[in-house]
């Protein structure tokens, strides 16, 4: 390996390899701790009561459970969708975000997880979708959305992963080689599996790389979908919609890019890698967020015109949400998912740390309102309307909320503390590039 | 009590050997009431005894169990843990099939009058009570007291022991203390003694009062129920000079008009009269009936009714006399109401066909007016009879109001509270608590440690009505023995043992029964006896019409001139808990009432307008002052109130009634006057606070969807159109379970909703819980408004789950805990659920219930002993919801298998159905052409609710049948 | 630089790799074979009873019938165990003064039921009706096995659902012409069966794999 490709990558390795961090980080992790532990207690907590410590009701079954859970889906896919494509196509892009955008994913569909197994009434027995010979000989209903979201979140779950590890394989080895104590080579030398970097390890790799980034693609439109469908399914007039699948894949991806923005944005002024998350990088991005930003809106319009086309009940529904108790949902949903990234028009806010910090969180925070809008929005109208009710979620709901943005945070501050957030070998390559240029 | 007899237990045994059935349990009862009984269960089993000072039933069980009937108390399939015994009895019970329930004929009384039942009773545990066919006031059919009856029989707060001020005492040291008393008193005559019992229609109750009256002839009685029917009685002394009871016959009339009350909720005949009405209403060769229901508060009737007019009961004297008057003279006045004419004419045209009815609420000059309009249309003898009153009051009877100058007067020495809760019932200007403490001895009968028995000096526990002896009159006069289904769960006295001590005789109920019998029977006895007590009913013992005649010297006393300002206050029983006597009973608390659909608490009923005029909304509360006491009541907005009117419930508001009746609500007894003890005059004024109400139903529109669907008569509904589905179609070789209900016979009565939550051991979750759109009933019944909120039509609708054809929830349950049975039932594993709670999202009738919570281990849980076993009790986290009473089919089927015949139509009867007064939910095999349910869905009026999912429901409802106004 | 792992280090990762893959496999292997052993389901484990009764004795050697003590067999859902009154018809003339019965006469005496350890007990979800297995052809043995060459009582089948629903699905096989049902012993199952049996279990199996067959 050349001198100079190494100190290329030196600052991004060294960020793992140093012995001391910064007390920001620190005071991060602390708080996040908490919040990890707080997840912990309303967990037990719901195992041991029952869903009854949350607001859920007839009819409404469904709170912040499946908001959430719908929510970090949608960062998971949006991210992960974004990197395999990078990686697809080679860009550019890639050196610098591929990495984080991986991590991304994959602690999102962490998240994600929890909340299907914890909103059963009866957690314990979540197993039973899984298809197993019991000795009362009954099997899952393969009918049912929930049976294909088992598969599609361990699915999803598992290709995530190996996204990122695949990835990182070379990069260990490199750390591997640059770590000073014994232990920590070991460390990263078990994970590294080995890695020389020979022709042929390179030649598998890539292929290794491609052909999970491959799958990603596929995967992505099955899990949004599937997430949809569960909704899709019923005779809840709102939900009764063909349009759902596409609705939860389209604006998931911009959630998922505008966190990608947020990490990217962050470490880059944080971690000091400007070098690596350059200018452009930064306001390719911003451009991507804000393209899948007007697609949601797209998707918002479409949503009315749907509706409008509908039978009675469904435009009963929709205007409810529009009007009802709920609307403050659905226009908080569109003002921050929609309007204010159009921000990102102007190359000053796509530059500035703070607008893609501001940008990053709001279409988030957009997002995690349309789904609420949707799900309790959309419970309120029924055929019926001697069982109109309303929901409120408690603070149980919340504090588990809470508790699965720390896990988040926490996650995302140890992959930051102890593997290279920046892919080097990509780098390495990028720069041999422009050097045999 | 009684001498300690030597106990033998073979003796006992030999008296129990070749006994069974009813005759088995009277024995049992008996013993079990034996001291000597108890005294040797204590010496045989003393470890568990101790335990049984917590629970009583253990020893019960045991004492059951040493008279070779364990088998009938001990293992039990429901709640039995998984590692229940095996039992084997001491000795075998010719006849006796564990799991096999028995069926008890018995009756039960409310407001004094008589109920038939049936009572089904398992391994000794009264488990569920039906209507008893043979019975004139049931006919198959119960209310809502009846059914939730059997869950006030297991209170865990009725008394159990003596208390003298408040401290527990042995049942020695009582007779330890009365039996001097008692001796004093029969020297005195009786002076100074005063007796205090609510009316009764039992006859050997009534005997025991004339045998106690002769041993004390100067002791003074006293009557009193705060439900009272003083002026229907004061009507009848003065239009007839001699004091009558009224039945009326639906079934007879081609026009029904009532001047407030509630003909199918609050006379003691409703059950009969709302079978009578919708029988009438189903005879297909006659015209149907035409209903009007003048009132001030909507009431049930009025709801069927086919005209409401609302009126403030101020105008109720001059609306009577005004329709008197148009009937005698033919011609209506124009100042008078605008709907008077449609009614005159309406009754002029029935003639003795009409009827007329006041309601119990009303001034005796309405009565008064109401009887002469029946006389003058000759209806007497068709569509009303007069009998001798059902609960008489023999010699001189007091009033509370006498009872309370006595004691002011310092008259009485001794009080006896025999039976109701006076001190909380009393009305406000009258401090009964105080006036007892100025009587020297007080001593109070009842089944509660409640307001009265905490006034008194000494509290009996008063043993209930399904463990003691007794009989009752049913409206019509006709008789019902009374008799135990259980040994005593908890010990005590019944009004007729106290009266029998009192008197002098020996402690048996039984006895002092039978007593009476004898003496109206003369010979014949036992037979007799044997008879009445299997059919739960005396044969040919309803009261003979007197034919009554008008005084001719009564004349309708001129209309008092009507009150200006103000406001009309209208006392009320309550639809859940009736006086109060049903505060601590759960099931009542939190069923819907019919009209409002608030749970757990009574609230005052305003009409719109009223509510618009003092700017209040449902929830805000006011100060209502009437006769200067000033009482703060939540509001409840009533469509169809009369104005100017506020409606209040009695028998909220209590102190004393146990862990779940007290503080819910208020107790509108504070400020209801002795004087105008049903109509008083108030003012109103806005207290600024809100309250939350519990309520399970928040719109009442149907929004111009068609749910309930409405037809002229001989006409029907448009006819569905038959969509296409993708699912294949099920293949149903033997049955087809399926359900109709005519909503034109729904009265709105919520009996079938308690019968199934006694049925199928549904939870009770309490006010927090409903308040979050929480409660676990599988049958609600939905009320609709329609038209002008002034005077709305209501609809009645009631949803149990649909089974449908093509149910959505089967195909989105990912583990099959909810799947389609060979014979089309809708079949609920609750072993297999994990509660993802997708069925119900995908239900579009929400009929799905989830144990949300561990409903099972809560303080509103009900005793595990009155558990169906037939019925799994459902865990935390679990989806449940009605089954068509799968228990039920299975049941029957085993039966049928079991003796190698096919099942017969009406061989399966859901809970629901059962319950009915009206019979409006049908349950039977469609693949039979021929069945009850198949012709009723071959109806014309036929349709499934939101037909248009094609979920293809197996509950299908027949339209309601509207006849057009006659505008005259 | 040094090497940081031996030659065989890689190896051993590879062997590693293998093993655990195996150990899941064979895991789930062992997890399904468990699940369905005998001793899972208590199958032959006596239970501690008050009193050491023989369904040898009783059953076997002296040919008493099941439905003697058994009494209400073909008319409920239960069996029905013997009261202490029926055992004393024998007992009060033989083994008079046996210890071991002694539960039994004090039971007679004082009138407390006697506890047996039940050994074939279902789960309170699981509805089972004797008396309509019984008139229908399936004989005390095809579950309850060779009751009367059984020392002490024990179950010599698993009960699973899985085992119930192997009958459920198809019942002639094992059934028993009536006269059959109550004997020990006899061969073989499915023969010898009434046509309009045979025809009404073809249509019925759907019936009977309901889930309200057993569950409500």
């Amino acid at each position: 390996m050349s001198s100079e490709a190494i100190a290329i990558t030196t600052p991004v390795a060294e960020v793992p390899l140093s012995r001391r961090f910064g007390r920001v980080w620190w005071f991060a992790l602390v708080v996040s701790g908490a919040l990890v532990l707080l997840l912990g207690y309303t967990l037990v907590s719901v195992t041991i009561l029952g869903v009854g410590i949350w607001g859920v009701n007839i009819p409404f079954v469904w709170g912040f459970d499946l908001i959430n859970y719908a929510w970090w889906i949608g960062i998971a896919n949006g991210a992960s969708l974004f990197a395999a494509i990078l990686v697809l196509r080679r860009h550019d892009l890639r050196t610098a975000v591929n990495r984080f955008a991986e991590g991304v994913a994959f602690f999102a569909v962490i998240c994600a997880g929890i909340f299907p197994i914890f909103h059963l009434g009866r957690p314990w027995l979540f197993y039973w979708t899984f298809p197993y010979p019991a000795t009362y000989e009954v099997w899952p209903q393969f009918r049912s959305t929930l049976t294909w979201d088992f598969w599609a979140i361990s699915t999803h779950a598992i290709v995530t992963s190996l996204l990122w590890y695949v990835g990182l394989i070379p990069d260990l080895a490199t750390l591997r080689d640059r770590a000073r104590r014994k232990s920590v080579q070991r460390i990263y030398g078990v994970f590294a599996l080995g890695w020389r970097g020979s022709v042929r390890h390179w030649a598998y790799h890539q292929r290794a790389y491609r052909l999970v980034a491959i799958l990603v693609l596929p995967l992505i439109l099955i899990m949004q979908s599937t997430v949809a469908f569960e909704f899709a399914v019923t005779l809840v007039p709102d939900w009764h919609e063909t349009r759902q699948p596409l609705h939860f894949v389209a604006t998931g991806l911009a959630q998922g890019l505008s966190i990608v923005l947020l990490v990217a944005v962050l470490l880059r002024s944080g971690l000091r890698l400007g070098r690596y998350i350059d200018e452009e990088d930064i306001d390719l991005l911003g451009k991507l967020v804000l393209t899948s930003a007007i697609v949601s809106g797209y998707l918002f319009l479409d949503e009315v015109i749907a509706a409008l086309l509908a039978e009675r009940m469904a435009q009963e529904a929709m205007l409810n949400r529009m009007t009802g108790d709920y609307a403050g949902l659905y226009w908080t949903a569109i003002v921050y998912s929609v309007l204010i990234p159009q921000l990102l028009w102007f190359k000053a806010a796509r530059n500035s740390t703070i607008a893609g910090v501001f940008v990053g969180l709001s279409i988030g925070v957009g997002i995690w309102f349309d789904r609420f809008s949707i799900i309790v929005g959309g419970l309120q109208t029924d055929h019926l309307p001697s069982i109109s009710r309303t929901y409120q979620p408690t603070l149980a709901e919340t504090g588990l909320f809470l508790g699965t943005i720390g896990l988040f945070a926490a996650l995302l501050l140890l992959f930051v503390r102890f593997l290279p957030v920046v892919s080097m070998f990509e780098t390495r390559h990028d720069e041999h590039l422009e050097k045999s240029s | 009590m009684r001498k300690g007899a030597h106990f033998d237990l073979e003796a006992m045994k030999a008296r129990l050997a070749n006994e069974d059935g009813p005759r088995l349990w009277r024995s049992l009862e008996e013993l079990a009431d034996l001291p000597e009984v108890r005294r040797y269960v204590e010496a045989e089993f003393p470890d568990i005894v101790q335990a049984a000072t917590i629970d009583r039933r253990t020893l019960l069980r045991l004492m059951s169990a040493s008279l070779a009937l364990g088998g009938l108390a001990a293992c039990d399939g429901g709640s039995a843990g998984k590692n229940a015994p095996l039992l084997s009895q001491s000795h075998t019970m010719p006849g006796h099939v564990p799991g096999v329930p028995l069926t008890v004929a018995t009756s039960l009384p409310l407001n004094g009058f008589g109920r038939g039942v049936l009572v089904k009773v398992q391994e000794g545990r009264p488990i569920k009570i039906e209507g008893n066919p043979l019975h004139p006031a049931s006919l198959g059919a119960t209310d809502v007291f009846a059914q939730a009856e059997i869950l006030s029989l297991y209170d865990p707060d009725r008394s159990d022991a003596p208390l003298q001020n408040g401290v527990e005492r042995t049942w020695q040291e009582l007779t330890g203390f009365i039996r001097p008393v008692r001796n004093e008193l029969v020297v005195a005559e009786g002076k100074g003694l005063h007796i205090l019992m609510p009316p009764t229609s039992s006859p050997t109750l009534l005997r025991l009062v004339a045998q106690a009256r002769q041993l004390f002839p100067l002791a003074r009685w006293h009557s009193f129920s705060p439900i009272d029917d003083d002026n229907r009685r004061a009507a009848g002394m003065t239009v007839f000079g001699h004091d009558v009871d009224l039945v009326y016959d639906l079934a007879q009339a081609d026009t029904i008009v009532t001047l407030g009350g509630d003909l199918f909720a609050e006379e003691p005949g409703h059950l009969r009269y709302a079978a009578d009405y919708q029988a009438r209403r189903r005879m297909q060769d006659l015209a149907l009936p035409r209903a009007f229901a003048v009132e001030s508060r909507p009431s049930l009737f009025g709801a069927r009714a086919d005209d409401r007019i609302p009126l403030r009961p101020r105008d109720f004297a001059a609306f009577a006399q005004a329709l008197a008057g148009a009937l005698e003279t033919g011609s209506v006045a124009p100042s008078d109401h605008p709907s008077l004419s449609r009614i005159a004419d309406a009754l002029r045209k029935a003639g003795p066909r009409a009827l007329v009815v006041a309601g119990r609420e009303q001034s005796a000059a309405v009565h008064a007016l109401a009887y002469a309009i029946n006389m003058r249309l000759g209806a007497f003898g068709s569509t009303i009879r007069a009998i001798e009153p059902v609960r008489p009051s023999e010699g001189d009877v007091g009033t509370l109001a006498d009872l309370a100058d006595a004691i002011a007067a310092g008259q009485v020495s001794h009080l006896v509270v025999l039976g109701g809760n006076p001190v909380y019932t009393a009305p406000a200007d009258i401090d009964l608590a105080a006036l007892i403490h100025r009587v020297p001895l007080s001593l109070h009968l009842g089944q509660h440690r409640d307001e009265t028995a905490s006034a008194c000096h000494w509290h009996i526990p008063e043993s209930h009505p399904l463990e003691s002896w007794g009989d009752l009159r049913a409206f019509d006069g006709a008789v019902g023995l009374r008799q135990p289904v259980t040994l005593p769960l908890k010990p005590g006295l019944s009004a007729e043992e106290f009266l029998g001590l009192l008197a002098g005789q020996a402690l048996d109920g039984r006895g002092l029964v039978q007593a009476t019998w004898r003496e109206a029977w003369g010979e014949g006895f036992e037979a007799r006896w044997a008879r009445s007590l299997e059919d739960g009913v005396m044969e040919n013992s309803a009261a003979l019409s007197l034919d009554v005649a008008m005084r001719d010297d009564w004349r309708p006393e001129p209309a008092a001139p009507v009150a200006s300002g103000g406001i009309d206050v209208i006392f009320a029983p309550d639809p859940s808990v009736w006086d109060g006597t049903f505060a601590n009973n759960g099931w009542l608390q939190e069923l819907p009432k019919p009209l409002t659909k608030q749970a757990w608490g009574n609230a005052a009923l305003i009409a719109p307008e009223t509510a618009a005029i003092f700017g209040l909304s449902t929830g805000d509360t006011v100060d209502l002052s009437v006769e200067g006491r000033v009482l703060r009541v939540p509001v409840w907005i009533m469509p169809g109130h009369a104005p100017g009117t506020v409606t209040l419930t009695l028998g909220y508001g209590r102190q004393r009634a146990g862990r779940i009746g007290n503080d819910i609500g208020f107790d509108a007894y504070a400020i209801r006057p002795s004087q105008h003890s049903w109509i008083a005059v108030g003012k109103i004024r806005a207290a600024g606070e809100r309250v939350a109400l519990v309520s399970t139903q928040q719109h009442h529109s149907m929004q111009g969807r068609d749910i309930v669907r409405v037809v002229a008569p001989g006409q029907s509904p448009p006819p569905e159109k038959e969509h296409p589905s993708l699912y294949p179609d099920w293949p149903y070789e033997g049955h087809a379970w399926g359900m109709a209900i005519d909503l034109d016979a729904c009265i709105g009565c919520n009996a079938c909703v308690i019968a199934c939550q006694a049925e199928n051991n549904i939870a009770i979750v309490g006010p927090e819980e409903v308040a979050k759109g929480r409660e676990m009933h599988w049958l609600r019944v939905d009320r609709y408004y329609g038209g002008d909120p002034a005077s709305p039509d209501t609809y009645f609708q009631p949803v149990p789950c649909m089974h449908c054809e093509k149910a959505p929830c089967e195909v989105v349950c990912p583990v099959n805990a909810t799947v389609h049975s060979s014979e089309g039932i809708n079949d609920m594993v609750y072993n297999r659920c994990v509660g993802t709670r997708t069925c119900s999202n995908n239900c579009p009738y929400k009929v799905r219930r989830f144990n949300f919570l561990d409903y099972q281990g809560t303080d509103f849980t009900a005793s595990s002993d009155l558990m169906n076993p037939q019925v799994t009790v459902r865990d935390r986290g679990v989806m449940e919801k009605c089954t068509y009473c799968i228990q039920r089919i299975g049941t029957a089927r085993a039966d049928a298998r079991i003796e190698d015949r096919p099942l017969r139509d009406g061989e399966v009867v859901t809970a629901c159905q059962q319950a009915c007064p009206t019979k409006a939910i049908a349950f039977g095999d469609v693949n039979d052409r021929d069945s009850a349910v198949s012709r009723l869905k071959q109806d014309p009026r036929n349709y499934a609710l939101l037909g248009a999912l094609n979920t293809r429901p197996r509950t299908t409802y027949l339209a309601r049948i509207e006849q057009p106004r006659e505008d005259g | 630089m040094a090497q940081l792992f031996t030659p065989a280090a890689a190896t051993l990762f590879r062997v590693a790799i293998v093993l655990a893959c195996l150990g899941i496999l064979s895991g789930a292997a062992l997890a399904y074979v468990w699940a369905r052993s005998g001793s899972t389901w208590n199958v032959g484990k006596p239970a501690p009873q008050p009193v050491p009764f023989r369904h040898d004795l009783h059953s076997g050697s002296l040919g008493i019938d099941c439905r003697y003590c058994h009494s209400t067999v073909e008319h409920g859902a239960d069996a029905g165990m013997p009261s202490a009154q029926t055992c004393m018809t024998c007992h009060s003339q033989v083994w008079v003064g046996a210890s071991v019965l002694e539960p039994i006469r004090s039971s007679f005496l004082l009138g407390q039921p006697i506890e047996w350890a039940s050994v074939h007990r279902l789960p309170d979800y699981a509805y089972f009706n004797h008396a309509v297995h019984v008139t229908k052809g399936v004989a005390c043995e095809t579950c309850h096995g060779r009751v009367d060459r059984m020392p002490k009582t024990v179950k010599t089948q698993t009960m699973s659902m899985g085992w119930c629903l192997d009958c459920h699905r198809d019942p002639v096989p094992q059934l028993r012409p009536q006269d059959a049902v109550f004997t020990m012993g006899y061969e073989p199952h499915g023969k010898n069966l009434p046509d309009d049996l045979r025809e009404f279990y073809r249509e019925a199996s759907r019936r009977l794999t309901s889930c309200n067959t057993c569950h409500r």
